[in-house]
């Protein structure tokens, strides 16, 4: 027999059985109702327990850091090589073949017009001008878009719940999210973010990574391309701003 | 857990005896619990909807057993 690893599943074993010796004493020997109904409440959460133990992840936080962090690095490291400082344009999935990519722009330029079916390459023509050239990386809203099963709704309250429950119930790296959108920008408050903002060249230029989670849902929300703004990290609130791109 | 030992001892308390009183607010308190915590994990919640729906088997069949007594006797 394999010995049981997960401590979910061993507590609710023992939560089970303490519940289930206790109800039967307290129900035939003691005669007692409380007693018998606090058996009952135990095997309730010993069901409960045995149940939340398969959702536990298979990996540990720890491994998950490491491989989040090696990804960065790679990106930053191609990044900072190639000495691009304009900030990333999120493209949304019907332009390429997957969404939640992002387009570094080699030349920045502050009106772009984004061509409607872009290559998925690492060096992509992004926009109809002969310059409107850039590098195209992953984020991490791009896994995070497979882990949602469709494709977020256009409203507001839609995008709302559709961040609410990926950084909150899938990923638990914030506790809820806000979203207002008008005048061509959007703007995500995201409160208690457990994932911490760096300082960096790379997060400057592409967004940290609840940033790009963020942008990616809004972009695939709407559709349209956008790039962020601003990042506003406080003591339990970041404050995302997004420019929507035509 | 913090809950239904705080729901027995007050019930306790009151000199409830039914235990299929105690029964029924276990399983309002843990459908309510459920459903606040809406945001939750998908795996959590089906094992969560598990757990519900089995002890609402108990519900009904508690139900069932009261309208049997009212009706026979």
């Amino acid at each position: 027999m394999r010995p049981i690893k997960n401590s979910y599943t061993l507590l609710g074993a023992g939560l089970l059985l303490l519940g289930t010796a206790l109800s039967l004493v307290s129900s035939f020997i003691l005669e007692s109702t409380p007693l018998t109904a606090l058996g009952i409440s135990t095997f309730i959460l010993g069901t409960i327990c045995v149940s939340l133990a398969r959702t536990r992840p298979n990996i540990s936080p720890e491994a998950s850091i490491i491989l989040l962090e090696t990804g960065i690095e790679n990106t930053a490291a191609i990044v900072e090589e190639l000495g691009l400082n304009s900030s990333a344009i999120y493209i949304p999935s019907s332009a390429t073949k997957e969404g939640g990519n992002a387009v570094i722009p080699i030349n920045p330029k502050i009106n772009v017009q984004i061509r409607d079916k872009i290559p998925k390459r690492l060096i992509t023509k992004y926009g109809n001008a002969d310059d409107d050239i850039g590098v195209m990386v992953s984020t991490t809203g791009t896994a995070c878009l497979r882990i949602l099963r469709t494709k977020p709704g256009s409203t507001t309250s839609e995008i709302e719940a559709a961040i609410t429950s990926l950084v909150s119930g899938t990923l638990d790296i914030a506790d809820n999210a806000r979203i207002n959108i008008a005048d061509g920008r959007a703007v995500v408050e995201i409160m208690n973010p457990r994932l911490k903002y760096r300082d960096t060249k790379f997060y400057q230029c592409v967004g940290s990574p609840l940033a790009s989670i963020v942008a990616t849902l809004v972009c695939e929300a709407l559709d349209k391309p956008l790039i962020i703004e601003t990042e506003k990290w406080g003591k339990s609130k970041a404050v995302i701003k997004l420019r929507i791109m035509d | 857990m913090l809950l239904f030992t705080l729901t027995t001892v007050l019930m306790a308390a009151y000199g409830q005896t039914r235990l299929d009183l105690y029964f029924t607010i276990y399983l309002i308190e843990t459908r309510a619990l459920t459903e606040i915590y809406v945001y939750l994990n998908p795996k959590a919640r089906r094992g969560l909807n598990l757990v519900t729906g089995v002890l609402f088997i108990g519900f009904v069949y508690i139900v069932v057993f009261e309208i049997y007594k009212i009706l026979y006797g």
